[in-house]
């Protein structure tokens, strides 16, 4: 094992590197675009007259339509999606695990389009339509696709599994039938530590309404007796 | 839907307890209703972070106290220490409101340290540096009597947990008592830790681990940001939420340690191998134990051992703590490419070696599984191609011993029919819950849908934790004697009711029948009770009447492909055949083996730790460059449960990830005809064993002794 060399270094975390929460909090937020945050926004908030208008540093009112519940809280502008969803919504199916977009873990759908909810803020999501994993089904009436996740067991610690419902759900929505690869690629942006991705390729197969992969081979029975 | 994949159905059918049944909080897990300890969230909690040491060594030369007690939201500073040994060792922690007012406090504290020399890696160490040691004792001999000596050095790398949920705990006072929501794999013990730093009774203390994400080893003890957490609830008295983030999950919550090991071996001509001398060193960070590998596993015959050769060695990083199989994914790959390197100079098939090594008669049956799933004919000769992309085919093997624990199983029977099995033990994600629900319903005879888990809470019945594998080998003979208990009672209501003979009775589907003739339903046989009864299943340990026969042992076989441009490996196919005794649910089951090989496979690929030598930071704690396999890079993978008849729940979580980056090893050295010693097997590693020559083969070589080393 000989000495290691050039190694990528972990971004910038503290030779005068600029971590993201940190950016966030330095500069606040330049609300382009977001007049109707600004008039809501409390008194707090600055506007200068020669440059981008400016929300934070202090809280300010903050509206979110969650899985077709509109919500309001005041919050920092700071504040992640992924933050406000767990910690003033009371929405936790989306899971903090990386906090920068490495993991998947947190994935939500914003207009339809799968994100990762710890790089957005809560504000550049006002008043789009956010789904998490809790708004696609529930135990009660769950969506074909967590249906084939269970019967496929397609978790198991199941910590990753609502990003890798969100995200497989989006990619049905725009590619009913997707291919094996494609659904690799799909879920190339989900970990699972547990090490799941056979399970959950054929949960997806079969609730595209395609069979699973590796279908029954003449290689016999393994040689043990059966029970 | 047919509900399972239909290529683990042929070859599994009929092998399990319950086949069919789906793990009970499927459903619950994907749809995001399942509430993990993490999940547990209040508005009025107060926030903890650890304040942490920034570089490998370093005293800390100031810091502003009060300036982080200025930061509004900032209610609590408690400086402990004014050095750390490692990247992530702790001074003190900070607590707030909110996490952006801790995010402030510590910036406002602006810790200044002064950085000082420290160890980045195991070969700071002379001892790892030096050639390997005289052989002594026996193996000397033998070794010396031997036709040819072999000698080779091999390392694995330091490799991280990684668990989706971090570790830490919420923690919810209540007067006298407190709720601790802990992401542990071991409910009972996190009652046993917290305690002296919450001030509370122990059985004041109520553990709730309902939903764990992941733990693999690492979440046995509370940590220091659980015992933060327990300090700074009792001194507020109010709920406090500490849980680490992804950084310092990777610095600071255990890892799998590093090893080297350097071997030197005799062998004759057909491969017999006489005696060998195994120095292992671990690369255990600051801590003084834990470093050990098992090599020799033995599981092959290799003569005379001289191998009682183990170091640890310290340096400057986290210490290591058990992870999944601790010692024996490293040693494996050891022996493993060991083997396959002497079975290459020998010109003997690898597996034709390992079969006459290993006298397992079990694993004998499943190596020709193996090879025939893999399709092991088709295997080229090592070092025969060439050409960018080169096929390899690789074998390897593993085996776990039979632990257990005492455990208590509590049994409900309902007046309508329900049955509430009851468990303080813990679901990591193995499928505990589902197991007990199956052991219950299968034993007593009716269908999984009237069974119900309450799981992972300190009220409820105690369990061992989930490590060393006896979680579930423990708890099933407990499982079994409750659902024994709660039959029989309703067998004896039943007989007495209808004046038969309770020993011709027995339940089947859910109705009660006397022979072929059925008598009672069992929701209306269960009517007749008054109220709920409750029984309890003991299991202390011991063999019993539900100890059973098995063992866990297994065979793995894996094809890969290796671009010789890029160094490049692609694992294409793993065969893994495990037995586990009777495996209680079959898809929970196979997941244990899937999960085990993926780990494995990304073990042997992509994960180490980096230190930047300079500094002793860590440079790669998190996953955007702490890299773990991906679906895209996922292998295809049979799982085979190997039941052979046996009878007793035996241990799964562990053995599975044992032969994984041996038989990967293996099969890149068949691809490309030279060994590849260090793991991960990174491109710059594969290109450079392209750049040696293939390994000489003896059998062309003459027969007097001759040293060839490696
Ligand atoms: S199921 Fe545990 S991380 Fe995916």
């Amino acid at each position: 094992m000989p000495p290691e060399k050039n190694h990528p270094r972990d971004g910038g975390r503290k030779d005068g590197g600029v971590s993201r929460r940190r950016f966030f909090q330095t500069v606040g937020v330049t609300a382009a675009g977001t007049a109707a945050e600004l008039q809501q926004a409390n008194a707090d908030a600055a506007v200068r007259d020669d440059g981008p208008k400016i929300l934070g540093p202090n809280p300010v009112r903050t509206r979110l339509n969650v899985n077709g519940r509109p919500t309001e809280f005041v919050a920092e502008p700071a504040t992640t999606l992924l933050e406000a969803l767990r910690e003033r919504c009371d929405v936790t199916g989306p899971k903090e695990v990386c906090d920068r977009a490495a993991c998947g873990g947190c994935t939500v759908l914003v207009d339809g389009e799968p994100i990762a909810s710890c790089m957005m803020l809560a504000l550049d999501a006002t008043d789009r339509p956010i789904t998490t994993v809790e708004g696609i089904g529930s135990v009660e009436n769950p969506d074909p696709l967590q249906t084939a996740m269970a019967e496929f067991d397609a978790m198991q610690c199941g910590f990753c599994t609502p990003g890798v419902v969100t995200a497989t759900r989006a990619l049905l929505d725009r590619n009913p039938k997707p291919s094996l690869p494609e659904i690799r690629s799909a879920l190339a942006g989900n970990l699972c530590r547990c090490g799941t991705y056979p399970n959950i390729f054929n949960a997806v197969l079969v609730a595209s309404g395609q069979p699973p992969v590796d279908e029954p081979t003449d290689r016999g029975a393994n040689g043990g007796e059966r029970a | 839907m047919s509900g399972s994949n239909p290529d683990h159905r042929t070859i599994n059918a009929g092998q399990s307890l319950a086949d069919d049944a789906t793990r009970l909080d499927g459903l619950a897990k994907a749809t995001g209703a399942a509430r993990y300890s993490r999940d547990h969230l209040r508005e009025d909690m107060q926030w903890v972070r650890l304040i942490r040491c920034p570089w490998g060594k370093a005293t800390l030369e100031s810091l502003d106290r009060d300036a982080a007690l200025a930061v509004p939201g900032v209610t609590e500073v408690v400086i402990s220490g004014d050095a750390g040994d490692y990247d992530g060792d702790s001074i003190g922690y900070l607590v707030a409101e909110s996490r952006r007012a801790l995010e402030r406090g510590l910036d406002a504290l602006d810790a200044r340290w002064a950085r000082a020399e420290c160890k980045t890696s195991i070969f700071d160490d002379a001892r790892v540096r030096a050639p390997i040691g005289e052989t002594e004792g026996d193996a000397a001999d033998a070794i010396e009597a031997s036709d040819f000596t072999f000698e080779a050095t091999y390392s694995t790398p330091v490799q991280t947990h990684s668990s989706l949920e971090t570790h830490g705990m919420m923690i919810e006072p209540d007067g006298e008592g407190a709720t601790v929501h802990a992401s542990t794999q071991g409910t009972f013990l996190v009652a046993d830790q917290i305690g002296r730093f919450l001030g509370k009774r122990r059985s004041r203390i109520v553990v709730d681990c309902e939903y764990i994400g992941g733990g693999f080893g690492s979440k046995f003890q509370i940590g220091k940001e659980g015992a933060a957490a327990g300090l700074a609830a009792k001194r507020s008295g109010g709920p406090v939420y500490s849980f680490c983030d992804r950084r310092e999950e990777h610095l600071d919550t255990g890892n799998r340690p590093s090893l080297l090991c350097k071997v030197k071996l005799g062998h004759d001509a057909d491969g017999t191998i006489r005696g060998a001398r195994i120095e292992t060193f671990g690369g255990t960070g600051v801590s003084r134990r834990g470093g050990g590998a098992r090599i020799p596993s033995g599981r092959f015959d290799l003569g005379e051992i001289d191998g009682r050769n183990h170091q640890d060695v310290q340096f400057n990083a986290g210490g290591p703590r058990a992870m999944r199989a601790p010692g024996c994914p490293q040693g494996a790959f050891v022996e493993e490419l060991m083997l396959d390197e002497i079975a290459h100079r020998c010109g003997i098939d690898p597996l034709a070696l390992r079969r006459r090594l290993d006298d397992s008669e079990r694993r004998g049956a499943m190596y020709d599984v193996a090879a025939r799933l893999i399709g092991w004919s088709e295997r080229p000769d090592t070092g025969s191609q060439d050409g960018p992309m080169r096929t390899g085919y690789g074998i390897a093997t593993c085996d776990w011993g039979k632990g257990r624990a005492p455990a208590k199983i509590e049994v409900v029977v309902h007046p309508d029919g329900h049955l509430e099995v009851r468990t303080g033990t813990q679901d990591v994600g193995t499928g505990q819950r589902t197991a007990m629900g199956a052991v219950v319903a299968e034993r007593i005879g009716v269908p999984l849908a009237n069974v119900s888990v309450a799981i992972g809470n300190s009220r409820l019945p105690s369990g061992p934790a989930s490590g060393g594998s006896v979680c579930t080998p423990s708890t099933a003979p407990a499982a079994m004697a409750a659902a024994d208990l709660a039959r029989d009672r309703i067998l004896a209501d039943v007989a007495e009711r209808d004046g038969l003979d309770p020993t011709t009775l027995r339940i089947d589907d859910g109705v009660v029948k006397s022979g072929d003739r059925s008598i009672v339903r069992w929701e209306d046989a269960c009517k007749r009770l008054a109220e709920p009864i409750s029984v309890m299943g003991e299991f202390d340990g011991r063999p019993n009447a539900y100890w059973g026969d098995g063992s866990s042992e297994g065979v793995q076989a894996a094809r890969v492909e290796v671009d010789c441009e890029t160094g490049q490996v692609f694992v294409r196919e793993v065969v893994a055949i495990q037995s586990c005794g009777l495996p209680l649910v079959r898809k929970p089951a196979e997941s244990q083996i899937i999960g085990g090989v993926i780990q494995g496979a990304s073990y042997a690929l992509f994960e180490e730790q980096i230190l930047d030598p300079a500094t002793g930071a860590v440079l790669n704690a998190n996953f955007e460059n702490y890299k773990v396999l991906g679906a895209k890079d996922c292998p295809k993978i049979i799982p085979v449960l190997w039941r052979d008849g046996q009878t007793g729940a035996r241990a799964l979580g562990e053995p599975p990830v044992i032969p994984t980056a041996a038989a990967i090893a293996n099969a890149v050295f068949n691809a490309i005809g030279r060994p590849v010693r260090d793991l991960p097997l990174r491109p710059d590693r594969v290109l450079a064993a392209l750049a040696e020559p293939v390994p000489e083969r003896i059998a062309t070589a003459t027969t007097t002794k001759t040293e060839v080393r490696a």
